[in-house]
Protein backbone atom coordinates (compact mmCIF):
# COMPACT_ATOMS: atom_id res chain seq x y z
CA UNK A 1 0.00 0.00 0.00
CA UNK A 2 1.02 3.62 -0.52
CA UNK A 3 1.08 5.51 2.74
CA UNK A 4 1.55 9.26 2.98
CA UNK A 5 2.50 10.55 6.41
CA UNK A 6 2.26 14.29 7.07
CA UNK A 7 4.32 15.36 10.08
CA UNK A 8 7.77 13.82 10.48
CA UNK A 9 8.06 14.15 14.23
CA UNK A 10 8.84 11.17 16.45
CA UNK A 11 5.48 9.57 15.77
CA UNK A 12 5.62 10.14 12.02
CA UNK A 13 9.14 8.77 11.64
CA UNK A 14 8.57 5.72 13.82
CA UNK A 15 5.38 4.97 11.97
CA UNK A 16 7.12 5.34 8.62
CA UNK A 17 9.84 2.85 9.58
CA UNK A 18 7.33 0.34 10.95
CA UNK A 19 5.23 0.55 7.80
CA UNK A 20 8.25 0.09 5.53
CA UNK A 21 9.22 -2.98 7.56
CA UNK A 22 5.78 -4.37 6.84
CA UNK A 23 6.33 -3.91 3.15
CA UNK A 24 4.43 -0.68 2.47
CA UNK A 25 5.58 2.25 0.40
CA UNK A 26 5.87 5.34 2.59
CA UNK A 27 6.42 9.03 1.94
CA UNK A 28 6.83 11.66 4.64
CA UNK A 29 6.03 15.36 4.46
CA UNK A 30 7.25 17.97 6.92
CA UNK A 31 7.58 21.74 6.77
CA UNK A 32 10.54 21.93 9.15
CA UNK A 33 13.71 22.07 7.03
CA UNK A 34 15.97 20.92 9.88
CA UNK A 35 13.81 17.85 10.45
CA UNK A 36 13.87 17.05 6.73
CA UNK A 37 17.65 17.46 6.53
CA UNK A 38 18.18 15.06 9.43
CA UNK A 39 15.99 12.44 7.78
CA UNK A 40 17.71 12.87 4.45
CA UNK A 41 21.11 12.45 6.09
CA UNK A 42 20.04 9.18 7.64
CA UNK A 43 18.81 8.16 4.22
CA UNK A 44 16.33 5.41 5.16
CA UNK A 45 13.13 7.39 4.57
CA UNK A 46 11.75 9.41 1.69
CA UNK A 47 10.79 12.90 2.83
CA UNK A 48 9.32 15.90 1.01
CA UNK A 49 10.06 19.24 2.64
CA UNK A 50 7.02 21.49 2.45
CA UNK A 51 3.76 22.54 4.05
CA UNK A 52 1.42 19.55 4.13
CA UNK A 53 -1.56 21.92 4.03
CA UNK A 54 -0.48 23.13 0.60
CA UNK A 55 -2.33 21.23 -2.14
CA UNK A 56 0.72 21.42 -4.42
CA UNK A 57 3.04 19.89 -1.82
CA UNK A 58 0.60 17.04 -1.22
CA UNK A 59 0.39 16.40 -4.93
CA UNK A 60 4.16 16.30 -5.17
CA UNK A 61 4.17 13.78 -2.32
CA UNK A 62 1.83 11.56 -4.32
CA UNK A 63 -1.48 12.07 -2.53
CA UNK A 64 -3.27 11.05 -5.72
CA UNK A 65 -1.92 7.50 -5.46
CA UNK A 66 -2.02 7.20 -1.67
CA UNK A 67 -4.20 4.53 -0.10
CA UNK A 68 -3.84 6.02 3.36
CA UNK A 69 -3.01 9.54 4.50
CA UNK A 70 -1.78 9.87 8.08
CA UNK A 71 -1.98 13.36 9.65
CA UNK A 72 0.35 13.50 12.65
CA UNK A 73 1.36 17.16 12.85
CA UNK A 74 1.42 19.07 16.13
CA UNK A 75 -1.38 21.33 14.94
CA UNK A 76 -4.97 20.13 14.99
CA UNK A 77 -6.04 22.68 12.41
CA UNK A 78 -3.31 21.41 10.08
CA UNK A 79 -4.43 17.81 10.59
CA UNK A 80 -8.02 18.80 9.79
CA UNK A 81 -6.99 20.69 6.66
CA UNK A 82 -4.90 17.71 5.46
CA UNK A 83 -7.95 15.47 5.87
CA UNK A 84 -10.15 17.87 3.84
CA UNK A 85 -7.58 18.02 1.05
CA UNK A 86 -7.19 14.22 1.05
CA UNK A 87 -10.92 13.69 0.64
CA UNK A 88 -11.03 16.11 -2.30
CA UNK A 89 -8.80 13.72 -4.26
CA UNK A 90 -10.50 11.41 -6.75
CA UNK A 91 -8.88 8.35 -5.14
CA UNK A 92 -10.42 9.23 -1.72
CA UNK A 93 -7.65 7.84 0.50
CA UNK A 94 -8.42 6.70 4.03
CA UNK A 95 -7.41 9.30 6.60
CA UNK A 96 -5.99 8.56 10.03
CA UNK A 97 -5.14 11.43 12.37
CA UNK A 98 -3.97 12.30 15.84
CA UNK A 99 -5.85 14.84 17.96
CA UNK A 100 -3.43 17.04 19.93
CA UNK A 101 -5.93 18.95 22.04
CA UNK A 102 -8.87 17.03 23.53
CA UNK A 103 -11.07 20.10 22.98
CA UNK A 104 -10.88 19.45 19.24
CA UNK A 105 -11.96 15.81 19.39
CA UNK A 106 -15.51 16.64 18.31
CA UNK A 107 -14.23 17.50 14.82
CA UNK A 108 -12.22 14.36 14.16
CA UNK A 109 -14.92 12.21 12.62
CA UNK A 110 -16.22 10.90 9.28
CA UNK A 111 -18.03 14.14 8.52
CA UNK A 112 -14.62 15.80 8.50
CA UNK A 113 -13.10 13.11 6.32
CA UNK A 114 -11.32 11.35 9.17
CA UNK A 115 -11.76 7.58 9.21
CA UNK A 116 -9.89 6.98 12.46
CA UNK A 117 -8.38 9.25 15.08
CA UNK A 118 -6.44 8.98 18.28
CA UNK A 119 -6.36 11.43 21.17
CA UNK A 120 -3.50 10.67 23.51
CA UNK A 121 -4.76 12.96 26.25
CA UNK A 122 -8.17 11.32 26.30
CA UNK A 123 -6.66 7.86 26.44
CA UNK A 124 -4.43 8.90 29.33
CA UNK A 125 -7.38 10.49 31.11
CA UNK A 126 -9.35 7.25 30.74
CA UNK A 127 -6.42 5.20 31.98
CA UNK A 128 -5.95 7.43 35.00
CA UNK A 129 -9.62 7.29 35.83
CA UNK A 130 -9.55 3.52 35.61
CA UNK A 131 -6.71 3.50 38.15
CA UNK A 132 -8.51 5.76 40.64
CA UNK A 133 -10.78 3.07 42.16
CA UNK A 134 -7.69 0.90 42.73
CA UNK A 135 -5.89 3.76 44.43
CA UNK A 136 -8.93 4.41 46.60
CA UNK A 137 -9.12 0.73 47.52
CA UNK A 138 -5.45 0.65 48.42
CA UNK A 139 -5.94 3.59 50.74
CA UNK B 1 -28.30 40.22 11.13
CA UNK B 2 -26.28 38.40 13.72
CA UNK B 3 -22.71 38.18 12.42
CA UNK B 4 -19.65 36.46 13.85
CA UNK B 5 -16.14 37.57 12.93
CA UNK B 6 -13.02 35.60 13.81
CA UNK B 7 -9.85 37.66 14.01
CA UNK B 8 -9.68 41.30 15.07
CA UNK B 9 -6.77 42.32 12.86
CA UNK B 10 -6.96 45.18 10.39
CA UNK B 11 -9.50 43.55 8.11
CA UNK B 12 -11.48 41.90 10.91
CA UNK B 13 -11.80 45.06 12.98
CA UNK B 14 -12.67 47.17 9.95
CA UNK B 15 -15.36 44.69 8.87
CA UNK B 16 -16.73 44.59 12.43
CA UNK B 17 -16.82 48.40 12.60
CA UNK B 18 -18.64 48.72 9.28
CA UNK B 19 -21.22 46.06 10.10
CA UNK B 20 -21.79 47.42 13.59
CA UNK B 21 -22.26 50.94 12.18
CA UNK B 22 -24.78 49.54 9.73
CA UNK B 23 -26.82 48.36 12.70
CA UNK B 24 -25.93 44.67 12.70
CA UNK B 25 -25.38 42.61 15.77
CA UNK B 26 -21.70 41.64 15.63
CA UNK B 27 -19.65 39.27 17.81
CA UNK B 28 -15.92 39.39 17.28
CA UNK B 29 -13.51 36.72 18.51
CA UNK B 30 -9.74 37.03 18.94
CA UNK B 31 -7.12 35.32 21.09
CA UNK B 32 -5.43 38.62 21.90
CA UNK B 33 -7.50 41.02 24.02
CA UNK B 34 -5.27 43.91 22.88
CA UNK B 35 -6.52 43.45 19.32
CA UNK B 36 -9.93 44.85 20.32
CA UNK B 37 -8.33 48.30 20.55
CA UNK B 38 -8.74 48.44 16.78
CA UNK B 39 -12.50 48.61 17.18
CA UNK B 40 -14.26 51.97 17.14
CA UNK B 41 -15.50 53.43 20.41
CA UNK B 42 -19.01 53.19 19.00
CA UNK B 43 -18.69 49.42 18.40
CA UNK B 44 -21.46 47.94 20.48
CA UNK B 45 -21.06 44.26 19.65
CA UNK B 46 -19.68 41.44 21.75
CA UNK B 47 -15.90 40.99 22.12
CA UNK B 48 -14.86 37.47 22.97
CA UNK B 49 -11.36 36.26 23.83
CA UNK B 50 -10.65 32.80 22.53
CA UNK B 51 -9.96 30.41 19.68
CA UNK B 52 -12.00 30.59 16.50
CA UNK B 53 -12.74 26.89 16.54
CA UNK B 54 -13.42 26.33 20.18
CA UNK B 55 -16.96 25.03 20.54
CA UNK B 56 -17.65 26.92 23.78
CA UNK B 57 -16.29 30.17 22.39
CA UNK B 58 -18.32 29.87 19.19
CA UNK B 59 -21.47 29.08 21.10
CA UNK B 60 -20.97 32.00 23.47
CA UNK B 61 -20.72 34.18 20.35
CA UNK B 62 -24.16 32.90 19.37
CA UNK B 63 -23.14 30.76 16.39
CA UNK B 64 -26.33 28.72 16.64
CA UNK B 65 -28.37 31.77 15.60
CA UNK B 66 -25.78 33.42 13.35
CA UNK B 67 -26.80 34.67 9.90
CA UNK B 68 -23.25 35.14 8.71
CA UNK B 69 -19.73 34.10 9.66
CA UNK B 70 -16.40 35.53 8.49
CA UNK B 71 -13.04 33.94 9.33
CA UNK B 72 -10.47 36.73 8.95
CA UNK B 73 -7.44 35.74 11.04
CA UNK B 74 -3.88 35.72 9.66
CA UNK B 75 -3.82 31.94 9.39
CA UNK B 76 -5.23 30.30 6.29
CA UNK B 77 -5.66 26.96 8.03
CA UNK B 78 -7.34 28.50 11.04
CA UNK B 79 -9.71 30.38 8.77
CA UNK B 80 -10.65 27.36 6.73
CA UNK B 81 -11.25 25.18 9.80
CA UNK B 82 -13.38 27.87 11.50
CA UNK B 83 -15.35 28.44 8.31
CA UNK B 84 -15.98 24.72 7.85
CA UNK B 85 -17.20 24.44 11.45
CA UNK B 86 -19.67 27.28 10.84
CA UNK B 87 -20.89 25.63 7.66
CA UNK B 88 -20.89 21.95 8.63
CA UNK B 89 -21.63 21.94 12.33
CA UNK B 90 -23.89 25.00 12.64
CA UNK B 91 -25.22 25.49 9.11
CA UNK B 92 -24.59 29.24 9.10
CA UNK B 93 -26.08 30.51 5.79
CA UNK B 94 -23.27 32.85 4.77
CA UNK B 95 -19.69 31.77 5.44
CA UNK B 96 -16.61 33.62 4.23
CA UNK B 97 -12.93 32.79 4.75
CA UNK B 98 -9.94 34.93 3.98
CA UNK B 99 -7.24 32.83 2.33
CA UNK B 100 -3.90 34.41 1.45
CA UNK B 101 -2.62 31.58 -0.72
CA UNK B 102 -4.44 31.80 -4.09
CA UNK B 103 -3.88 28.09 -4.86
CA UNK B 104 -5.53 27.09 -1.62
CA UNK B 105 -8.35 29.54 -2.19
CA UNK B 106 -9.28 27.72 -5.41
CA UNK B 107 -9.17 24.34 -3.67
CA UNK B 108 -11.26 25.53 -0.75
CA UNK B 109 -13.94 26.83 -3.06
CA UNK B 110 -14.60 23.15 -3.75
CA UNK B 111 -15.56 22.81 -0.07
CA UNK B 112 -18.42 25.28 -0.65
CA UNK B 113 -16.77 28.07 1.30
CA UNK B 114 -16.68 31.54 -0.20
CA UNK B 115 -13.05 32.56 -0.10
CA UNK B 116 -11.54 36.01 -0.39
CA UNK B 117 -7.95 35.99 -1.51
CA UNK B 118 -6.56 39.48 -0.84
CA UNK B 119 -3.37 38.47 -2.59
CA UNK B 120 -5.03 37.65 -5.88
CA UNK B 121 -7.61 40.40 -5.65
CA UNK B 122 -4.92 42.98 -4.86
CA UNK B 123 -2.63 41.77 -7.64
CA UNK B 124 -5.48 41.88 -10.17
CA UNK B 125 -6.49 45.36 -9.04
CA UNK B 126 -2.95 46.73 -9.18
CA UNK B 127 -2.39 45.24 -12.62
CA UNK B 128 -5.62 46.86 -13.74
CA UNK B 129 -4.58 50.25 -12.37
CA UNK B 130 -1.27 50.04 -14.17
CA UNK B 131 -2.40 48.61 -17.49
CA UNK B 132 -6.00 49.66 -17.97
CA UNK B 133 -6.21 53.13 -16.56
CA UNK B 134 -8.86 54.11 -19.08
CA UNK B 135 -11.28 51.32 -18.17
CA UNK B 136 -13.96 52.31 -15.71
CA UNK B 137 -14.91 49.21 -13.74
CA UNK B 138 -18.22 49.44 -11.88
CA UNK B 139 -17.87 46.17 -10.04
CA UNK B 140 -15.22 43.55 -9.64
CA UNK B 141 -16.48 39.97 -9.23
CA UNK B 142 -14.85 37.08 -7.39
CA UNK B 143 -11.20 37.98 -7.02
CA UNK B 144 -11.22 40.27 -10.03
CA UNK B 145 -11.61 37.58 -12.71
CA UNK B 146 -14.69 39.31 -14.09
CA UNK B 147 -15.30 43.05 -14.27
CA UNK B 148 -18.54 44.89 -14.88
CA UNK B 149 -17.71 47.84 -17.08
CA UNK B 150 -19.80 50.77 -18.27
CA UNK B 151 -19.03 52.04 -21.75
CA UNK B 152 -20.69 54.44 -24.14
CA UNK B 153 -20.99 52.78 -27.53
CA UNK B 154 -18.41 54.07 -29.97
CA UNK B 155 -19.73 56.09 -32.89
CA UNK B 156 -18.83 53.43 -35.45
CA UNK B 157 -21.00 50.79 -33.68
CA UNK B 158 -24.17 52.62 -34.69
CA UNK B 159 -26.53 50.32 -36.59
CA UNK B 160 -24.84 47.09 -35.45
CA UNK B 161 -26.80 44.56 -33.41
CA UNK B 162 -25.94 43.96 -29.76
CA UNK B 163 -25.47 40.27 -30.52
CA UNK B 164 -22.42 41.18 -32.60
CA UNK B 165 -20.69 42.77 -29.62
CA UNK B 166 -20.80 39.63 -27.46
CA UNK B 167 -17.76 37.35 -27.46
CA UNK B 168 -18.77 34.03 -25.83
CA UNK B 169 -16.94 33.50 -22.56
CA UNK B 170 -15.20 36.87 -22.75
CA UNK B 171 -17.42 39.87 -23.30
CA UNK B 172 -21.16 40.15 -22.84
CA UNK B 173 -23.54 43.10 -22.94
CA UNK B 174 -25.77 42.69 -19.90
CA UNK B 175 -27.74 45.95 -20.03
CA UNK B 176 -28.14 49.08 -22.08
CA UNK B 177 -29.20 52.53 -20.94
CA UNK B 178 -30.84 54.61 -23.65
CA UNK B 179 -32.19 58.10 -22.94
CA UNK B 180 -32.21 57.34 -19.22
CA UNK B 181 -34.07 54.01 -19.48
CA UNK B 182 -32.30 50.70 -19.02
CA UNK B 183 -33.11 47.41 -20.75
CA UNK B 184 -31.59 44.02 -21.41
CA UNK B 185 -30.78 43.92 -25.12
CA UNK B 186 -31.77 41.08 -27.43
CA UNK B 187 -29.22 39.69 -29.86
CA UNK B 188 -30.91 41.64 -32.65
CA UNK B 189 -31.44 44.91 -30.75
CA UNK B 190 -29.92 47.72 -32.82
CA UNK B 191 -27.17 49.89 -31.33
CA UNK B 192 -28.12 53.60 -31.24
CA UNK B 193 -25.90 56.58 -30.80
CA UNK B 194 -25.56 57.58 -27.15
CA UNK B 195 -26.35 54.11 -25.80
CA UNK B 196 -24.47 53.22 -22.66
CA UNK B 197 -23.64 49.53 -22.35
CA UNK B 198 -22.99 47.62 -19.17
CA UNK B 199 -20.57 44.85 -20.04
CA UNK B 200 -19.50 41.77 -18.19
CA UNK B 201 -15.86 41.20 -19.18
CA UNK B 202 -13.33 38.51 -18.25
CA UNK B 203 -10.36 40.46 -16.87
CA UNK B 204 -7.94 38.88 -19.37
CA UNK B 205 -10.20 40.07 -22.20
CA UNK B 206 -10.03 43.73 -21.19
CA UNK B 207 -7.23 44.46 -23.71
CA UNK B 208 -9.44 42.88 -26.38
CA UNK B 209 -12.34 45.10 -25.34
CA UNK B 210 -10.08 48.16 -25.48
CA UNK B 211 -9.03 47.20 -28.97
CA UNK B 212 -12.59 46.54 -29.93
CA UNK B 213 -14.01 49.86 -28.88
CA UNK B 214 -10.97 51.97 -29.74
CA UNK B 215 -10.18 52.92 -26.15
CA UNK B 216 -13.24 55.13 -25.79
CA UNK B 217 -14.06 53.79 -22.38
CA UNK B 218 -15.43 55.60 -19.35
CA UNK B 219 -19.19 55.97 -19.74
CA UNK B 220 -19.12 59.76 -19.59
CA UNK B 221 -17.32 60.65 -22.80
Amino acid sequence: MNILIVGAGKVGRKLARDMIERGHKVKLVDKDELVCEKIEKKGDLEVICGDGCDPLVLELAGIKIADIVVAVTKDDEDNLVIAQLAKLQPNKPKVVSVVNHPKNEWLFNKKWGIDASLSQTSILTDLIEQQIPDINENN
Amino acid sequence: MHIIIIGCGRVGSQTANLLSEAGHDVSIIDLDPKSFRRLNKSFNGKKIIGFGYDKEVLESAGIEEADAFAALTHGDNRNIVSALIAKREYRVPIVIARIYDPVRAIVYNQLNITTISPTRWGANKIKELICQKDINSQLSLGNGEVEIIEVEVPYNFKGLTYGKINVPGEIMVIAVTRLGRAFVPLADSIVKEGDIMLLSVASESIPKLKDFIGLKVGGNL
